[in-house]
């Protein structure tokens, strides 16, 4: 096994993909990786302390310093109502890579430092931020920086690639933004659980990059608890709560009739998806090959629940396996039918920085939306998803496919 | 019609026991009690479980069945003392099932059990038998279950093997001789892996002090036990793991 260069060799290649820059398992207290591939942006500047802008809208909470957070709005330095396909992952999906992140690098983290257990405040940055959070469509507003900004754009695995952070003095929204009446209506309620409200916000059509804004800004959920998250935790905690919303209903539908594979690529990114007849449940593999962003391990990792669910986070694969998840069980709900799920992501090296793990939702998204490959058996599907990907061995450490030539049904003896 | 009435602690072992495998299920009441079969949602487990009228004080049903949310049920079992007066009632004009406990009524909707098809029971000729005391088998669980996720029984002329490996070198077994079984019959040695969960999840629920447990070689465990005080039975089949595919 390779090592990335800037890595010390006392990490083994196989903890950066786990942490995926996310952890410090290294112990650096920064990702070398993350910073190189940073460094290759050139550094943006802004002339001035005023910024007028369009949101898309988006905002950014952070995690630094937690319980005490930067939050604030996400905007350009200047007025377009075109900037609302940057704040949608189903937008962004199909964006070259360079693009996407040429694009994302104009959005400003304009923001002060709040406690996420006290997410009120009348007249400040956190008000424009709520109102964003709360919007539909784009949303003009006025930034007060406290200094002149030049600094480069930052990279993350969690969320897509954003610009420069800068601290906001004030912040003003100039017009009044449309905001969907349900969504209205749940930030008003505080009787209701934000899991429940996220429920509801799905069922009534509202995207999940809206959803995140929302839960991300302290706008939902009882009165005594309701909370700033930073962005990073709620893109999980949302597609983790509407998955398992879903999963209710999906694991009571009737199984599926036959193997079917589905596939699709996207940046680099290889999804193979199987679906098997039998009751519900869900594995994702992944393997990051030789040359792909987290260096150079090309082995293979594995996350995976039985049909009750999983009660720890999946911390081999993170945050990309709740929004594959959701993805999947997005598609069996529609289709009202139950199945076993084995997903495999190999990534290759045209994946040359990490965008966010909508990629992953939306990569999945699509794969189900095209026509599967079906197979009566097993071994014939899983042929033939190895001969379309670049590690032959992939599924030796599959645990839903070990379960299922080693677990017996007790129906196989009546 | 169906009414019944016992105490507490009888309903909660019956309840208990249905839920470590379904959180429905349907229940089928005649003269000679209620009987419950059900397969687990993964189909690697199923139990058949008679529980008799002689375990009622007072025991009065046609032939019906209807499904039951036994999450429900459990719910309001827990809310009395174990010798707490519990009655149990079916109500055929709102089809509302309605549990009595102490001074608390809970009316629960009834489950459509249209299609909670009534699994067959297996019959298998299972060559090795134990009956063993649920101490030393709840031991021998506690002992494998931070080892690994599987367990291997083992059944000889020298008596009961329960052992779990880890996928390093860890181990730990429980042997039980000739002398602390109830009955050894031993008719071709027997050894067979199961999942650990499951068969915890049941053995945790036996209140009777002894156990029956059949294995065959790569074949399902059948394992039976008393409930009430020797007034019903419980049987629960459990799949095996085959490694050799």
């Amino acid at each position: 096994m390779q090592k990335h260069p800037d890595i010390p060799d006392w990490v083994s290649p196989e903890t950066c993909i786990r942490c995926k820059g996310a952890r410090n398992l290294c112990g650096l207290g920064y990702c070398p990786i993350l910073q190189k591939a940073r460094d290759t942006f050139p550094k943006i500047e802004v002339k001035g302390k005023e910024m007028y802008g369009s949101s898309p809208p988006s905002i950014f909470v952070g995690r630094y310093g937690y319980p005490k957070v930067y939050a604030g709005p996400v905007l350009p330095p200047f007025v377009s109502k075109e900037v609302e396909v940057l704040g949608l992952s189903s937008k962004l999906y199909g964006m070259q890579l360079q693009e996407i992140i040429g694009k994302r690098s104009a959005l400003y983290r304009t923001s002060s430092v709040y406690d996420v257990r006290h997410p009120k405040e009348k007249g400040g940055v956190l008000e424009a931020t709520q109102l964003l959070a709360m919007a539909e469509r784009p949303v003009d507003l006025e930034v007060k920086l406290s200094k002149e900004v030049k600094e480069r754009p930052s990279l993350d695995f969690f969320h897509a690639p954003l610009g420069p952070r800068t601290d906001a003095e004030k912040a003003r929204v100039t017009e009044n933004p449309v905001v969907p009446r349900k969504v209205d209506y749940l930030v008003e309620d505080t009787d209701v659980k934000s899991t429940v409200a996220l429920a509801e916000l799905y069922r009534s059509g509202i995207e999940i990059d809206r959803m995140q804004n929302l839960l991300s800004a302290g706008l939902l959920g009882t009165a005594s608890r309701r909370k700033m998250v930073p962005t990073r935790w709620s893109i999980t905690a949302v597609d983790d709560t509407v998955g398992k919303r879903l999963m209710k209903d999906v694991r009571y539908f009737q199984e599926i009739g036959e193997y079917e594979v589905y596939e699709n690529e996207y940046l680099g990114n290889h999804f193979l998806i199987l679906l098997i007849p039998g009751e519900w449940g869900f594995e994702m593999m992944e393997l990051w090959a030789k040359g792909a962003f987290w260096s150079s391990a090309d082995a293979v990792l594995t996350d995976w629940e039985p049909f009750e669910g999983r009660k720890t986070y999946a911390d081999n694969i993170t945050g990309g396996y709740y929004a594959a998840r959701l993805a999947v069980l997005e598609h069996l709900h529609k289709r009202r039918r139950s199945a076993k799920v084995l997903i495999y992501r190999e990534i290759g090296p045209e994946y040359w920085a990490p965008l966010g793990v909508w990629v992953v939702r939306e990569t999945v998204r699509e794969a189900m939306k095209m026509e599967p490959e079906r197979f009566s058996d097993m071994e014939s599907a899983l042929k033939a998803i190895t001969g379309r990907v670049r590690n032959r061995e992939w599924m030796r450490k599959s645990r839903i496919i070990m379960e299922i030539r080693v677990q017996r049904k007790i129906t196989d003896y009546m | 019609m169906f009414h019944a009435k016992s105490k507490l602690n009888i309903l909660r072992e019956m309840a208990d026991i249905i839920y470590t495998l379904v959180p429905e299920a349907r229940f089928d009441i005649d003269d000679k009690g209620i009987h419950i079969k059900a397969v687990d949602p993964s189909r690697i487990a199923m139990i058949a479980l008679d529980l008799n009228s002689s375990a009622f004080e007072e025991y009065d049903a046609d032939d019906t069945s209807f499904g039951v949310d036994m999450e429900k049920l459990r719910d309001v079992l827990k809310l009395g003392s174990l010798d707490a007066d519990t009655t149990l009632d079916k109500d055929e004009e709102s089809n509302l099932f309605i549990v009595k406990v102490g001074n608390i009524t809970r009316k629960m909707p009834l489950i459509d059990d249209s299609n909670m098809t009534e699994p067959k029971v297996p019959s298998l000729d299972l060559p090795a038998k134990v009956i063993a005391p649920v101490v030393e088998i709840k031991k021998g669980v506690s002992a494998a279950k931070s080892i690994g996720d599987n367990i291997i029984l083992m059944i000889d002329e020298n008596g009961f093997d329960l052992t779990s490996k880890s996928e390093g070198a860890d181990q730990a077994s429980l042997h039980l001789s000739k002398e602390d079984l109830i009955e050894l019959d031993v008719k071709a040695p027997a050894k067979s892996t199961y999942p650990l969960d499951y068969f915890s999840k049941i053995i945790s629920t036996i209140k009777s002090p002894n156990v029956t447990l059949k294995i065959g070689s790569d074949y399902p465990l059948d394992l039976s036990f008393d409930i009430a005080s020797g007034n019903g039975s419980v049987k629960y089949l459990l799949a095996p793991r085959v490694e050799n595919y």
